[in-house]
This record gives C-alpha cells, structure tokens and sequence, in this order.
C-alpha cells in the first residue's frame, strides 16, 4: 500500500501529458495498415443509394435493412402496396456528408507530412482516393440541395468563435465545378487498378465524372434558376450546359475498351438465354461490366434485398415489394400494342383474346424485359411465378367472347361488371384461399400465390421483379438480414448511356463533334451496343436520333417519357428500360426536370391474368395449364402519384440553418 | 420550484381573420387545408429572419388563427392557383380582419349544373376564363382538368371519389371559353346526395386546382 501511494504520488504530478492508449494517433494510422483501416472507414460511409438506402428511415436515409419505400416508388418503375401516393426521399442527409467530408479532407491535410515514412507516391495515390471520396459526397449533396458550402479544410473552433465555422452555401455550379476539379485530380494521380476491390481507380473517377457532369449539363439546361442574394442556389447559367456534357462525353469516351457489356450467356437466337445473360450481370462478381461495386459478406455486412423484394411464395418473410408497373413493361419490345403504345390483349371489338397458357402473351418478348421482370408463369427458384388475379369459373367455355370488364381508362371496380361479378371467383388473400373444386377432380386456387389479390396485396401490378434478384436461395433460406450481393454503383451501360445522352445534347444545340467523334452517329452506336446485349431492335441509323418532336403523350410505345425532341426521348426511355430498379431514374426525372409533368395525378398501370377453369390442370402448386385472358387497367387501389416542382431540391434541414443562419433555404420551403 | 414562476407567460390571444377574394370580387374557391393555397406568416415584431409558419384556408377563402401572439406580422397567400402576390404588414391586436385580393389563373363556371342521368352518372358542363396576369405577367398554359365527387362538403381533389370519375383530362388554351361537358365514368354507388365541383389547372410552379363553385346532386 506505501509503495502505491508513494508511486501515484511521485509520477502523477510528473507529467500529466501521456497520449491515451484508448485513442489511435496519427502516427498509427498513417502508416500501410492504418490506411487500410482508415479507408475502409472512408469507404463505408460513402452515400452510396445501394440495398441498404430508404426514403424512410435509416441514417439521413443510409444504412438500413428497410428498403420497402424508396424514390423508384414515384417514377413509374415499381410500386408496392404501402405506397398510395407519392413518396417523398427527402431524409436531410447533410450531416452524416459532412463527417465523410471532414474526414477526407482531414487526409488530404495530414499526409503530405508522413511522405517520407509512407513514399511520395503513396501520398499521392491516397490524396486522390480521399478527393473522389469527397467528390461523391458532394455529388450526393448537391443532388438534393443544389449548391450547398463547399468545405475544403478540417474546420476547428477557436477561442469558442463559431462565427468562421458558419460558412454560406455557394453556387450550384461552383459545387459541381469543385466536384469535377476533384475528380480531374483523382483521374490524373490514381492507377488504372484500385488498390482493393471496392476502392476507387482511374477509370472509376472517369465513370464518375461522366454522371456528375451529365447532371451539370442537365441541370443547367433545364433547371429554373433560383438567386439569393446574388448567388445562384439553384439552377447553373444555361450557357454552361455544352461545356459540362462536352466533360462528360469526354470522361465517358476516355474508358472506351476498359469495360465491356456482360454477354457470357447472350445468344443471338435464344431468347431465354440474353435474358439469363441480362439477369445473371447483377449477381456475376466476375462481370467485365462492373466498374464501381459495393461488396457484402456474411455475416460482417449483409441487407435484406432477397426477403423484402421476392414474389410471396418465394421468400419465408415480407416479399411482395417488387411490382415493376404495366407503364415499365410496356416500354418493351416484342409485345402486341395499341396506338396508344399500350399492351393490346383485347380484339378491335373489345373481347379479351384468349391465350393458350399464361406464358403466351409474353412468348416474344425482348429479352432484357424478362432478365428485369418475373413475366406470369416465369420459372425462379426451381418455381414458378404465380400470377393470376381470379379464374373464369367452369361454366365458361373460353370459346364465347368475353367482353372487356372495365373499359379502356377507367378506374371502375370490376365488380361494377355483373359477368365477373357472378362469373369470376377471387381471393382476397394468397395464402389461405379456398381453393375451387373442377368436374374433373381437380382443385385450383382463385388466385396465383404471387397475386394479384382482390385485396390488393401480394403484386400490386400484376408483375414482380428479378432484377438482383439470388435465384440460388430457396424460399425457406430467403431471410431478412441474410442476402449478400453486391451492389453495382457504377456499369458499363450507365457510362454508354451517359455518352449516348451528352453526346445528342451537344449535336442537337450546335456541337457536331468532340476529339473528331461524330456525336449522332457515336450516340447511336453506344444504344445500339445496349441493344444488342438487351436482345432489342437496333437503331436503322443515327438519323433515328432526330431533332423532331417527341412523340406526344398517348401515341405511341414509351410516348409517356417527356424530353424535348424525339432523338433525346427514344435516348431516355432506352435509360429507363436499361437502369430500372438501380436507383438511378428518379435523379433523371428530376435533372430533365420531367418529373412534375409525367408524374401529375398519375395512377400507374397494371396487367391482371385470369385462368379459365374449364380445361385447367395443376401441374405444381404454383402452376396451372390452362387458358388465360389478360385485362390492362389503372391500379386497382386508385393510387394517385404527383411529383410537385418543390422536390426537385429538398429542404435544408431546419436544424442546419438553426446553427449556421447563414445558410439560406431552397425555394418552397 | 422558480421554472413555473418563469413559465406564467400569456397565451397567446389576437386573432387574425379575413377571406381570399378572386379578381371578381368573390370568394376565392379552395379546398379545405393546403391543397390549393395557403397563408405564409411572418413575426416580423420578433425577428427580421423570422421563421415562417402557415395558416390553412377554407373551402370558402376564409381562413382565421385566433391563437396569435400580438405583434406585426408580414402575410401573404402563397402555393395556390392564382397569380403570385406580394405580402401584407399587419399589425395584429386583438381581433384584427384582414382580406387579400388575388387574381385566380382561371375562373371556372358552371355551364349547366349537374344532374343525373338515367343510368345513375352525373354528368355537368362548365367553361374555364383565363385572367390576365395583374402585373403582364405571362399566362401559364393550360395542363388538365377533373371532376370531383364526395359524399361530404369538402369535395375536392383531397376528397373525392376515385373509383366513378377516371384519371385527369388533358386540356389546351385553346378550349377557353368553350362549354366542356364532364361525365362520371361509373353511376353512383348509392342512393344519396353528392357533393360535386370541377376543377382545372394550369402548369405553374403549384399545379393546383381553380374551382367551380360546390353543387349537389341526389341519386335516386
């Protein structure tokens, strides 16, 4: 006991200035395996709107296992049926950015000294790593908000003065010019090869520039531009538009020949195969495609995409949330259509036709719809997707027409209609129907188990997706917190599209070439490489791509997809039919500034399968030969989708502006 | 023990009360809440940056918050279907009414009332008249129009019927003026009065609805 106190007393009042063990210093982390570390950290906090992002909850929307409300949920690519109307995103991501950034820029700061311990070129390397971290993070940002402050040192606080620490928003443009000096940087200094998988190269700084300055071009083409005080919040002078789509032509071209479209299945004849191919590009690690790729493993980091997104009968939990909408199927080739550019499954008398089987209707159908979409009757999983809304009852021989149930455009119920009202026999759940006994012994459920019920849950659409979908895992395996695929940032068909899209917005506003590349003809020959692979139609040439005026609302296939002339909407219904359900589309509507038009008073579309009983044989439980008839309609819950101009940018969060008054709101706030 | 003695504050007690009125000298048409407008208030008494809040309208283009706090306060209509306007400084004391003057982008008229026809849809005729922006400001476009029916009053586009009337109709300029007949697409489901108006819209930052006046009908 004296000794103790004689040495606590000795050495504590000698030197109170001993680092903490409990905290990792400088000179530990700037070292090869500190970085390691440090990057992973960096990395791992990167806003990245993968299996994990939410419009609900989660981390300022990051992070999640609850992927049922996302903003695809407002572009006409998916719905579900907790979603009634429209969805807003906005989660005030803002703080959990400005950590990443503070912490990127902190490496930038520090490592210039440990050059001598780590290599200059090291410094340099991880220096540029640190700036295109930082770029993301701001890209993010500046999608939500429009110009936002642009912090580029670690801020300290001294003497307790707050005041250099509340710093304005500059412009948008400023904000997408720093995020593009970023990424130049990162492009000169970095490697062809990333260090580790996941982590940033050459060629991924140049893919990444090619979307951010597509998004600087298009918003300074189509944005209204909002000014306070002088500085332009929102919006970048129109002027500047060829300038950043010249950047990101260029960017897109400068990775030509390091990536290739995934074709290790794709067959010019077999149909099934290109849509295997298709599929199989989201889930093979191998992809020569994949450019920027979040990894997971389990059970260090996993989501929850498999057991909340797979049909019903497919998953031992949730399900049900993928209904890819009749609007998304029917920009597809190989279908039979109306003037309109709507799935046709009537006679010109208004009759259903009747199809052999339910997979029939879909027999020809492009193959990229079929590698996106679980279509009636789809094998998954060693089953079959299971859809059908009702059955025809027996005394109904599928010889005698049966006319159309609700007409063209109307949101009537169907049981205003006294045939199915007496005729059709419906189930209002999938999993405990009271199944319809046949004169030939056997019995059949009223419903598919993957829906549509007459209560509106299982599908709400009629479809169910597959796109990332693991078709390895059986449904009993299909668990929350259990799925562990990758998620693909960043693929080759982002980049080609991206360059299609730059590249027409420069011919079509005076620009005929770029480096000596003809632009129409380049734009032409980027979609027909996603043609090709996706087993589409290619362009008959590049005049296709044509200045004329889009197709008008309601005459023609995809004449819904709003864009200023016809060469930029066949260029933007080919992104939407290529990017679906990768979380990407909803910024597009909003950079064309499209959204509050296409998306105003909308009820999406949906594909309702009913089965004849007379002649109908269950060959497994989830799946029943027979004749089939097939009624496109409004969603039958009268859900009504409006995108107001207002979400074009979020709100500031309040709290923000509440520290720092110098941060100004964005318009309708 | 001391913190309540601090809290004995007043609660708050003016009242600030008035209509919207359109460029004809009557109640603007609005729907119940913030659907088609709402009234922006600023403490200006408080703070020279106060933060805003909002006060709901009714159907009728009144409106009235009688839980105020005495001071001045800078008001202004905003977010509706009418030309945008500049605030109003009030100062608020008491009970204190106050009107505003918008001009509405379009007025919207009934033709021919509503009625029933024999196979139990009701079916109405109306015109829609553009206004001139107060200021030369330009006119937006035209973008569609709907036809609303409820059970209740407070018919609208946050309270109708879905399932009898279809989706929106599109509509041009160039319809102004003329008489436009508007069917449901369903007959009625019971026997009962209804509540029913048409509203149409032009393309500006809002997309709200100009609104005829509000009609009955009874189904047999």
């Amino acid at each position: 006991m004296a000794f103790i106190l004689f040495l606590t007393t000795v050495c504590a009042c000698n030197k109170l200035d001993v680092p903490p063990t409990n905290i990792v210093q400088d000179k530990d982390v700037f070292t090869d395996a500190g970085m390691l570390a440090y990057m992973a950290a960096l990395y791992s906090r990167m806003p990245i709107e993968d299996f994990k992002y939410s419009a609900t909850e989660g981390d300022e929307g990051f992070n999640t296992w609850n992927q049922i409300w996302l903003p695809m949920l407002n572009t006409g690519e998916n719905a579900n049926r907790n979603t009634n109307g429209f969805q807003n995103p906005a989660r005030g991501y803002w703080k959990s950015g400005y950590q990443v950034i503070r912490n990127a820029n902190y490496l930038i700061e520090q490592l210039p000294a440990y050059a001598a311990t780590l290599t200059q070129e090291k410094v340099d390397r991880w220096i540029s790593e640190a700036r295109f971290v930082r770029a993301f993070t701001y890209f993010a940002l500046a999608k939500r908000y429009g110009g936002v402050p642009i912090i580029d040192q670690v801020q300290a606080l001294n003497d307790g003065n707050i005041a250099p620490l509340q710093v304005p928003r500059n412009s948008e443009q400023e904000v997408y010019d720093f995020i593009l000096g970023d990424l130049d940087y990162a492009i000169e200094h970095m490697r062809e090869q990333s260090e580790q998988q996941g982590r940033a190269n050459k060629n991924i700084a140049a893919a990444f520039k090619s979307r951010v300055a597509l998004f600087a071009g298009s918003i300074a083409r189509y944005a209204k531009p909002y000014v306070v005080d002088g500085v332009m919040l929102n919006g970048i002078p129109a002027e500047k538009a060829n300038d950043y789509f010249t950047q990101s032509f260029q960017a897109a071209k400068m990775i030509e020949g390091k990536y290739t479209l995934y074709k290790k299945k794709w067959s010019a004849i077999d149909k099934i195969a290109t849509a295997d191919n298709f599929a199989d590009l989201f889930l093979d690690a191998e992809s020569p495609e994949n450019i920027l790729v979040k990894g997971y493993f389990y059970p260090d980091a996993f989501h929850s995409f498999d057991a909340v997104y797979s049909p019903p009968h497919m998953t031992s939990t949730y399900g049900d949330r993928f209904n890819p909408t009749l609007d998304f199927v029917e920009l597809f080739e190989g279908l039979p259509k109306n003037e309109k550019g709507q799935l046709k499954t009537t006679h010109d008398d208004g009759t259903y036709v009747v199809y052999d089987d339910v997979e029939q209707l879909f027999e020809d159908c492009e193959p990229r719809l079929r590698g996106t979409v679980l279509l009636p009757g789809q094998p998954f999983k060693g089953m079959h997707t299971d859809l059908r809304r009702g059955t025809i009852e027996e005394s109904v021989d599928p010889a005698t027409p049966i006319q159309k149930f609700v007409g063209e455009g109307l949101t009537a119920s169907y049981n205003a209609n006294t045939f199915y009202a007496t005729h059709v026999k419906q189930s209002g759940t999938w999993n405990s129907q009271t199944p319809i006994e046949l004169s030939t012994g056997y019995s059949i459920n009223p419903t598919g188990l993957d829906g549509p019920t007459s209560a509106n849950n299982a599908t709400v659409t009629g479809f169910h997706g597959r796109k990332y979908l693991d078709p390895k895992i059986t449904a009993a395996e299909t668990q929350l917190h259990r799925s562990t695929q990758s998620w693909i940032e960043i693929r080759y068909a982002e980049i080609l599209l991206n360059r299609a899209e730059a590249a027409l917005e420069l011919y079509q506003h005076g620009v005929t070439q770029v480096d000596g590349v003809a632009l129409q003809e380049d734009a032409a020959n980027c979609l027909n490489q996603i043609r090709e692979r996706a087993g589409a139609p290619l362009l008959t040439g590049s005049t296709e791509l044509s200045a004329d005026a889009p197709l008008a609302v309601g005459t023609g296939v995809g004449s819904y997809v709003l864009a200023p002339t016809r060469g930029l909407q066949i260029i933007r219904i080919e992104r939407r039919k290529e990017l679906a359900f990768e979380h990407k589309l909803w910024w597009d509507m909003l950079r064309w500034r499209t959204a509050d038009l296409e998306v105003n008073a909308r009820i999406w579309r949906k594909l309702n399968p009913f089965l004849f009983a007379k002649g109908a044989v269950p060959e497994a439980p989830d799946y029943v030969r027979g004749k089939y008839i097939f009624d496109g309609r409004f969603d039958e819950r009268n859900a009504r989708f409006t995108v107001a101009t207002k979400y074009y940018y979020e709100a500031i969060p309040g709290g923000e502006i509440a520290a720092n008054p110098k941060l100004e709101q964005n318009e309708q706030y | 023990m001391y913190s309540c003695e601090k809290d004995n504050y007043e609660t708050p007690n003016a009242v600030l009360q008035g209509t919207v009125i359109d460029a004809h000298d009557v109640p603007l048409q609005l729907e119940q809440g913030q659907g088609t407008g709402r009234i922006r208030m600023e403490e200006t008494s408080w703070s020279d940056t106060p933060i805003p809040f909002y006060l709901n309208l009714k159907q009728d283009g009144s409106y009235v918050n009688n839980k105020l706090f005495a001071g001045t306060y800078l008001v202004t209509p905003v977010e509706g279907a009418f030309y945008p306007v500049q605030g109003e400084t009030i100062e608020i004391n008491g009970s204190t009414q106050h009107d505003f003057h918008v001009t509405p982008y379009l007025q919207v008229e009934w033709v021919n009332e509503p009625t029933v026809l024999a196979g139990g849809q009701v079916t109405a005729t109306f015109k829609f008249t553009r206004n001139a922006g107060p200021a030369g400001e330009a006119m937006p476009n035209l973008l569609d129009y709907q036809l609303f029916i409820s059970t209740t009053q407070y018919v609208g586009n946050n309270n109708f019927d879905g399932t009898v009337v279809g989706g929106v109709v599109s509509v041009a300029n160039d319809k102004e003026n003329m008489p436009i007949t508007i069917t449901s697409t369903a007959p009625m489901k019971y026997a009962t009065t209804y509540w029913v108006r048409v509203g149409v819209r032009v393309n500006d930052s809002y997309k709200k609805y100009n609104y005829t006046t509000i009609k009955t009908v009874t189904v047999p």
